[in-house]
């Protein structure tokens, strides 16, 4: 009963129990299976990872380790040891990792063991596996090895981390696993009464008017042929060419932020250290700048400059990080890969996709482009965020022409009829404006005793362009956002210079709530929140501040009764 | 499984002041997935009226730790020849505070036990509550993954329990309801395993 197969569509990872408990026992219904003979050895990691595992250490402490390195070559004591306690653990734990952390697949089950003194024993089974994701650096491309993440739809990180694996265990790894699942899916399809009334019934796409039968039929190969499961064709979907990415990057304020990481590092250091550097020797090269027109075309530049800097390093992000992308459709997965340097590649089930959020900013727009993120069940926290998980879940088409977005969500959700211009907008509350504008005014007098305190007297005057800047922009936003309910969920749209578009589906929609401040009900107003499976890497919660009050519980009942499949 | 807070429910009337309250209907009953009939209302019922003495036990316990320990503290203070001014100002400081938690403890728990409100429906189960900020929270019955049932020792005394219903989302990821009557609670969750089971 654990993994339906794909062409019902009752396998959702929200609602199935099989995801929701990680601490579940293993379903009964697993079958013994013939395991081929390699699989019931244990396996180590591949050798080289002793290097990589001592790598991952250091890189933990990278601030402390350079203060070290640095210290200790000029001799003191004090650093000497200050590195060496960060490095000999390093070593100690490397040396230990690789030689405890073992796994292997028995019994439906990836077993995974690691620990010295606390031993720990995960155990995985088969079924649940969602993923196996790779990572592959410029050192792991040298070595012809991975970093493997396994992942389920439970939790907030991926089951199992096997850093690294070459990549001929990989393909032994993926080939016993999806050969299990496949021989799960003929044994569920033999036994159709495991099938939960209620909940395919709530998860059902067919309930919706917009459903259309699917057009892959690569599904039925995965019944067919179990062992050919994991070598099914893919069918790319979308190659994103150098200069759609080389556009985004220069329309992205990623730039922006990385000169910010680099400001944030030169002054760590220099203040750290206590060095004088002497940039006299650089005022050869400088103009006059005591004439003011001189000093005036000298700043000018010099903005022109770092602007253009920014962009550059923008596109730099970009390039790097999305070189070569491709997504393509295999069965029911999607899969992406991409990268210049360090590879990605990541498999997206097309069930698990919970939430798609289109976002374009200002520059973007003027260019036509825009890009779709989206959130999936499992493994997505922006704490320990990988480069798989950033990939697949905060930029999984990172750059698209607008025109084409359409057909990438009837992809995406087949049947889906995308037409945010013929919905049935709901604005806020007719009085959300005038609340936001009072918030404004009051935000911009309060800036004037801080500019009091930083700048004194004339610090006040910071009110004065602050105080339309903000009116402005509260009564923008007010009229900006705006929610819909339509055959398959929920629409949310909102922002002025990024305009965010969202998209979640009555099956995903987990819980709804209203919430009233004392404020909201001297206004009449309400907020309304639609909750799902891992929200927040897309960057778009559905969070509905300002609604009429009315509106607002007549919506979150409509939602909530749509939820609940009726 | 025979049900004793229904009736003790029945004559407390719900408070129609509350603003979120007013505007919904009652829901069609057809085709329950839910098999105890009696834990469906066609409208949103109070809790056990149990969690109003139980509320209090435990602020009580509260007040007495405080006022005690304010008292060691200003005793000391004393002892220890502080400042009289800074006396004063302590002795009022930590009489404003016992006052509130007197507040706290005798006028509070009825308040907010008359603004928390639970509605089993065919569609699912929903919670409202809140005193000045309010909520309303809205779970299909396919949504929810599992529930617990947890007891204080305080709520033991009374019978009462907490059902904690947890689902797959973020934010709302577990939905608690205090002041359930025990017996009320455990059929609940059963009902919600079971549902999981169906």
């Amino acid at each position: 009963m654990t993994s339906s197969p794909p062409s019902e569509h009752d396998d959702d990872p929200t609602i199935s129990d099989d995801h929701s408990n990680p601490f579940a026992t293993p379903s009964t219904t697993t079958s013994p299976l013939p395991a081929t003979a390699e699989s019931d050895q244990d396996k180590y990691l591949h050798p080289i990872s002793l290097v990589f595992s001592l790598i991952g250490q250091i890189k933990s402490n990278l601030i402390p380790a350079i203060f070290g390195v640095l210290g200790a070559a000029n001799g003191n004591v004090f650093y000497i040891s200050l590195a060496l306690i960060f490095l000999i653990p390093s070593i100690a734990i490397a040396v230990i990792r690789y030689f405890t952390v073992r796994y292997r697949i028995f019994n439906g089950e990836l077993v995974v063991n690691e620990g010295l003194f606390f031993r720990r024993t995960r155990t995985v089974p088969v079924e649940r596996i969602q993923n196996i994701d790779l990572v592959q650096g410029v050192l792991h491309r040298i070595f012809n090895v991975a970093e493997v993440r396994v992942e389920t739809a439970s939790g907030t990180k991926p089951e199992a981390v096997l850093s690294v694996l070459s990549l001929s265990q990989v393909q032994l790894l993926r080939r016993n696993v999806f050969q299990q699942k496949s021989n799960d899916l003929h044994n569920n399809a033999s036994n159709p009464a495991t099938i939960r009334p209620l909940e395919s019934a709530a998860s059902n796409p067919a309930s919706h008017p917009s459903y259309k039968p699917q057009r892959y039929p690569s599904v039925a190969s995965l019944e067919n042929d179990g062992a050919q499961a994991c070598s099914l064709e893919d069918s790319t979907i979308l190659k994103i060419p150098l200069s759609w990415l080389a556009k985004a990057g220069f329309a992205s304020n990623r730039g922006l932020i990385m000169v910010g990481v680099l400001l944030g590092l030169y002054f760590q250091f220099d203040r750290r250290q206590e060095h004088e550097y002497d940039f006299s020797f650089l005022s050869q090269w400088l103009p006059d700048l005591s004439n003011p027109f001189v000093m005036t075309a000298a700043v000018i530049a010099a903005c022109l400059l770092g602007l253009l800097l920014m962009r550059v390093l923008g596109v730099a992000w970009y390039i790097l990080r999305f070189f070569g992308y491709r997504l393509s459709l295999s069965g029911e997965d999607f899969k992406i890969s991409c990268g210049l340097f360090t590879k990605v590649s990541a498999t997206v089930p097309r069930k698990r996709i919970q939430f798609i959020s289109i976002h374009s900013n200002f520059v973007s727009r003027l260019l036509g482009l825009c890009s779709i993120r989206i959130e999936t069940a499992g493994g997505a926290s922006s704490e320990n965020e990988s480069a798989t998980t950033t990939v697949s879940k905060r930029w999984f088409i990172p750059v698209i022409p607008a025109a084409d977005v359409t057909e990438m969500i009837g992809t995406l959700r087949p049947g889906l009829q995308w037409t945010p211009d013929q919905y049935d907008w709901q604005p806020l509350s007719p009085k959300a404006g005038r609340r936001m504008v009072r918030i404004a005014i009051l935000v911009s007098l309060l800036l004037a005793p801080l500019g009091y305190y930083f700048f004194g007297i004339w610090g006040c005057s910071v009110t004065l362009p602050a105080l339309p800047i903000l009116v402005a922009y509260a009564v923008k936003k007010s009229r900006a956002v705006k929610f819909a309910r339509t055959a398959f969920g929920v629409v949310y749209r909102s922002g002025i210079l990024t305009h965010k578009i969202s998209l979640t589906f009555y099956e995903k929609i987990q819980a709804t709530s209203i919430t009233q401040t004392p404020f909201d009900r001297r206004w009449a107003m309400a907020t309304l929140s639609v909750d799902t499976v891992a929200a927040g890497p897309a960057d778009h919660e559905i969070e509905i501040k300002y609604l009429d009050a009315e509106l607002a519980r007549s919506a979150q009942r409509q939602i909530f009764q749509a939820s609940a499949g009726r | 499984m025979h049900d004793p807070t229904n009736e003790s429910n029945q004559d407390l009337s719900l408070s129609t002041d509350d603003p979120l309250k007013s505007s919904v209907e009652a829901l069609p009953l057809n085709a329950s997935p839910i098999e105890s009939a009696d834990l469906i209302a066609a409208d949103f019922q109070p809790i056990d009226p149990r969690f109003i003495p139980a509320e209090r036990m435990a602020s009580l316990v509260l007040l007495i730790c405080t006022a005690s320990a304010s008292m060691v503290a200003l005793i000391a203070m004393w002892l220890t020849g502080a400042d009289q001014i800074l006396l004063v100002l302590a002795a009022i400081g930590l009489t404003l505070l016992v006052l509130l938690l007197l507040w706290n403890t005798f006028f509070w728990p009825p308040i907010e036990y008359r603004h928390i409100f639970w509605k089993l429906s065919d569609v699912g189960l929903e919670i409202r509550r809140g005193v000045f900020w309010k909520s309303e929270i809205a779970i299909p019955w396919a949504r929810a993954q599992h529930a617990d049932v947890s007891q204080g020792p305080i709520q033991r005394m009374f019978e009462i329990s907490s059902l904690t219903i947890h689902t797959a989302g973020t934010k709302n990821s577990s939905v608690a309801i205090e002041g359930l009557a025990h017996e009320q609670a455990i059929r609940l969750r059963d009902q919600i395993i079971r549902q999981r089971k169906a």
